[in-house]
């Protein structure tokens, strides 16, 4: 399997305080890579280093291959997106601009090519009726939907999710959750942080339980949420299921 | 001619050329501003401390003593012009603390989904920064821009010929004190209230166009 990200011995520090200890990993391409964990743990953190809206004290982070820098971030942003906790959609820009801002402003594509495919992807997601819409006029699973449909746009090789449904109502929940799996069946590179284990255990291809800035152990998901190795997955496990 | 003949000329005069001055001043403190205001988010070592410097000494010294500062010391030639320095720098002052703030106040995320989207910064303070942030600052934008009107009449100090300078020669001719400066206040007054109709114009627009409330 080919890797898309590889972590190699990346430290992360808040001051004194060490978020990211001396990670080693590979995640691989066209893989769904959950990674699960107490809060603090470094989980959100992790998957911000990639497209470097943090930055790593020490090791390197590879994306194909190419060590993550500060000169080639805005190359690596346009391939790796992002969906965030709190959507952070544009609150003044409609739906379609929402949509279209980066495609046309980062990757040159043209309006009429670009609307034609928020429409299509918005149209997939249901949200056909949403178009001229204000993000102030979408609940929030529909907010969460177009975001993902933004990170779309920028036809991404990998996807990050960084806890998409924590900010939701319970009953927003599965509708997101349902866009995510479709697109995890779709064979897309994803790495989703989350809380929701029936997500991890149907759409998962591994899982990665993290503590203390570390991987503690990662296992496809019917090891993990079974048999899994650590006592301190399963003291997590035993917690939150 | 009749005197109120006479106070009408030299206050339309006046006004004509306060008219004159303050789409400049305005415009100028703008751009200045907003370009300050943006440099100084960024924390660019040396240049943070200089402009800082700029900020603290046009907002620790009285305007009036800037003014003759700019023309005498700075000796341009042209009273209008060293009007319209010293009104856009002193402002600018101001204007780049409001924008300064705005961008500051505004949610984190915002900054981070448009780097997530591979945007220029640029690209980023035009297309989604700077709207937003025009929205919440234009109260604030709007009082800066009352006190720039009512600071015009600071100007008369160097001989610009503007609505209090004016209405001075007027009572040379024509001693009617109260008349004439109530009639000063009321100009100002007029002028202060458009903008201020203006202001609240643009702002009922901007907000049933566009919900700010995410």
């Amino acid at each position: 399997m080919k890797t898309i990200v590889e972590f190699d011995k990346v430290t992360k520090r808040f001051g004194d305080h060490v978020v990211i200890d001396s990670l080693s990993v590979p995640f691989y391409e066209g893989q769904t890579h959950v990674i699960c964990g107490r809060s603090g743990a470094g989980k959100s953190t992790l998957i911000r280093c990639i497209n470097r809206l943090e930055s790593i004290e020490e090791g390197t982070i590879r994306f194909k291959g190419e060590a993550v820098n500060k000169n080639n971030v805005r190359e690596i942003r346009k391939r790796v997106a992002m969906v965030f906790q709190n959507f952070n959609l544009f609150p003044h820009l409609k739906v379609i601009d929402n949509l279209t801002l980066g495609p046309m402003k980062a990757l040159g594509v043209s309006r009429a090519e670009a609307e034609e495919q928020s429409i299509a992807y918005l149209k997939q997601v249901d949200l056909g009726d949403k178009i001229d819409n204000y993000p102030y006029q979408l609940s929030g699973g529909q907010k969460q939907r177009v975001a993902i449909v933004r990170s779309l746009m920028m036809k991404p090789d990998l996807l990050l999710f960084d806890e998409p449904t924590s900010a939701l109502d319970p009953e927003m929940i599965s509708e997101v959750l349902e866009v995510m799996k479709q697109l995890s069946r779709e064979g897309r590179s994803m790495i989703v942080v989350t809380h929701e284990m029936g997500f991890a255990r149907e759409a998962a291809d591994s899982i990665s339980f993290m503590s203390d800035g570390k991987l503690v152990e990662t296992q496809p998901p019917e090891v993990f949420f079974n048999n899994p190795e650590q006592e301190n997955t399963r003291l997590f496990l035993s917690q939150i299921i | 001619m009749n005197e109120y003949q006479v106070i009408f000329n030299f206050l339309g005069a006046g006004l004509l050329e306060v008219l004159g001055l303050i789409p400049i001043c305005i415009i100028f403190s703008l751009i200045l501003g907003a370009g300050i205001g943006i440099i100084q988010t960024l924390r660019i070592p040396v240049i943070y401390h200089g402009i800082s410097c700029y900020l603290i000494f046009m907002r620790g010294v009285p305007p009036l003593l800037l003014l003759l500062i700019i023309f005498f010391v700075a000796g341009f030639d042209s009273a209008r012009v060293s009007a319209i320095f010293m009104l856009s720098f002193y402002h600018a002052a101001y204007i780049a603390e409001i924008f300064r703030g705005g961008i500051q106040s505004l949610p984190r995320g915002q900054f981070e989904a448009s780097d997530s989207i591979a945007l220029r910064f640029h690209q980023k303070m035009t297309y989604v920064i700077i709207p937003q942030v025009l929205r919440t600052i234009l109260p604030a934008l709007t009082g800066q821009y009352i006190i720039l009107i009512k600071d015009t009449a600071l100007v008369s100090a160097i001989g610009v010929m503007e609505i209090l300078y004016n209405a001075r020669q007027a009572m040379q001719v024509v001693y009617r004190p109260l008349l004439v400066y109530f009639l000063v206040a009321l100009l100002f007054y007029i002028l202060c209230f458009s903008l201020e109709c203006l202001s609240s114009y643009f702002e009922k627009r901007l907000m049933l166009e566009k919900g700010l409330n995410q």
